[in-house]
């Protein structure tokens, strides 16, 4: 199976000490992979480091077969990205901040602008500000110019959180669609054992800095435990966390 | 070369996006005009001053390069940097692929030619003020071109310093003030000190008006080109530098 992201031995701290060590893990091809964990254990800086919006001295990160350090624009040409949150120019239309982002690829390599915002149902507000824009809509905004250069590989940070539930529900079923409509990987990070149930196949979990397990199928895990929510519980404590 | 190309287009688009920074033309040109025809009512009063259609827009120049200029690029310098390190967008061009090199670059190219659209918007409204106002229009236009041009120079090395200095700031507004007081700072400073006002950069920002006072030295401007292109050297080497270790 092709490898779609190969991370060895990423070490990243922080002046305070905190941060992450030794992660290792491989993503690949059409998978839906969920990095599970709790608020600060490290899943931002392990996406952040994995993106180019951190340095980290220690360890190896190849996105597509192209190694980040040294090969960065090839290696970031076909992946799409929203870290922490849906930030985006508040300033400008949805229109404008799809034709922003598109500028950096062929137009071969990209979808047509109304395309996007079809997929993402937001057609109808092309022209208006984003600043107009409801939370739920900024998220799907986010997730459009994250996918307008078709991406291989689409990396995204909390993707449901703030959202309602009606909001959460339609990110989750938009996920699940793109990737198995238009095959993308996708690489998500979450807090909530049940997000990562019910939109991914495979699961690392991450504490204090270190992931906790293997990469594991959700469904061999299932046979295993009831939930994947005892599965977590089992594994933080066995490295002496959990309540 | 194509991702350069690009995100200078977006730079700009996102200057002229912004009410702010076209708000700031509309200021400049209305500046103009109104100086324009202050020195125009005062002219018939008092004798003293001469002032024609042809040197008009050559003292538009100097006032804007020493004063409006160096305010507006500390706000755009600001806007494209510290701003948006403020309100995170600087995250959705790190994130694509272009390397942080160009980014630089190419945020520093927009801001240049920001300069050259504001010294064009000067440079017309002075012309047409001074022939609306003083009903002459015997300009030496070459001339006046080249004068603006020549001061585009130091005025391009001034939003690199100020590119420098907005890397430390996540706010725009701390990047402004710092960035003004620098440059009060330095102009006070070459003031008192001896020697100080040759060798520092913002005594330059009219050069224009230096090369024609005295005999022209062609050494003597060569001396002062490298000078400024090496302040400007020094100034993108070192923002670089720290907009290259910035984490987001």
């Amino acid at each position: 199976m092709e490898k779609v992201l190969k991370v060895e031995g990423l070490t990243k701290l922080y002046n305070n000490g905190r941060g992450v060590v030794d992660i290792s893990f491989e993503v690949y091809k059409g998978d839906v992979f969920g990095f599970l964990g709790p608020n600060g254990a490290g899943k931002t800086t392990v996406m952040k480091s994995i993106t180019g919006l951190n340095t980290f001295k220690k360890g190896r990160v190849e996105i597509l077969g192209f190694d980040l350090k040294t090969q960065f624009e090839s290696a970031l040409r076909k992946v799409g990205t929203i870290i922490e949150t849906a930030d985006l120019y508040e300033y400008m239309s949805a229109y404008h901040n799809l034709k922003i982002a598109s500028r950096f690829y062929k137009n071969t390599e990209i979808y047509g602008i109304d395309e996007i915002l079809d997929i993402v149902q937001l057609t109808e507000f092309k022209k208006e500000k984003v600043s107009k824009f409801s939370l739920g809509m900024k998220q799907r905004l986010a997730l459009a110019v994250a996918l307008i250069s078709k991406p291989e590989l689409v990396i995204l940070d909390e993707p449901t959180n703030g959202l309602d539930i009606e909001g959460t529900i339609a990110m989750r079923n938009l996920i699940i669609e793109l990737a198995t409509t238009k095959g993308i990987t996708f690489f998500i990070s979450s807090h909530l054992v049940h997000e990562i149930e019910l939109m991914c196949n495979k699961v690392a979990i991450i504490n204090n800095g270190k992931l906790i397990n293997k990469v594991e199928h959700i469904n061999i895990i299932k046979e295993k435990y009831a939930s994947l929510e005892d599965f977590y519980m089992d594994k933080v404590k066995s490295v002496g966390g959990g309540i | 070369m194509n991702n350069l190309k690009a995100n200078i287009i977006n730079e700009v688009q996102k200057l002229f996006l912004k009410k702010k920074i076209t708000v700031l033309l509309i200021i400049t040109a209305i500046i103009c005009f109104l100086s324009a025809f202050f020195i125009s009512s005062i002219q018939a009063k008092l004798v003293f001053i001469a002032m024609d259609s042809i040197s008009f827009p050559l003292m538009t120049l100097t006032i804007f390069t020493n004063i409006f200029l160096p305010l507006f690029i500390f706000m755009t310098v600001a806007e494209l940097f510290s701003g948006e390190f403020g309100d995170k967008t600087l995250k959705l061009v790190l994130i694509r692929p272009i390397s942080r090199l160009k980014i630089f670059i190419s945020k520093n190219i927009a801001i240049a030619i920001y300069i050259i659209i504001n010294l064009i918007v000067v440079f017309i409204v002075s012309m047409l003020s001074s022939m609306l106002l003083s009903g002459k229009a015997s300009f030496s236009i070459p001339h006046i071109m080249f004068a603006y041009f020549i001061d585009l120079v130091p005025a391009v090395v001034l939003a690199l310093f100020a590119s420098l200095i907005a890397q430390f700031f996540k706010s725009s507004s701390g990047a402004i003030i710092t960035c003004i007081l620098l440059f009060i700072g330095i102009k006070i400073l070459s003031l008192f000190v001896s020697g100080l006002n040759n060798i520092v950069f913002t005594s330059y920002l009219n050069w224009y008006s230096i090369w024609s006072v005295g005999q022209f030295s062609f050494l003597r401007t060569i001396n002062t080109l490298f000078m400024i292109l090496s302040y400007g050297a020094i100034f993108f080497t070192i923002g670089y530098y720290f907009f290259d270790k910035k984490e987001v």
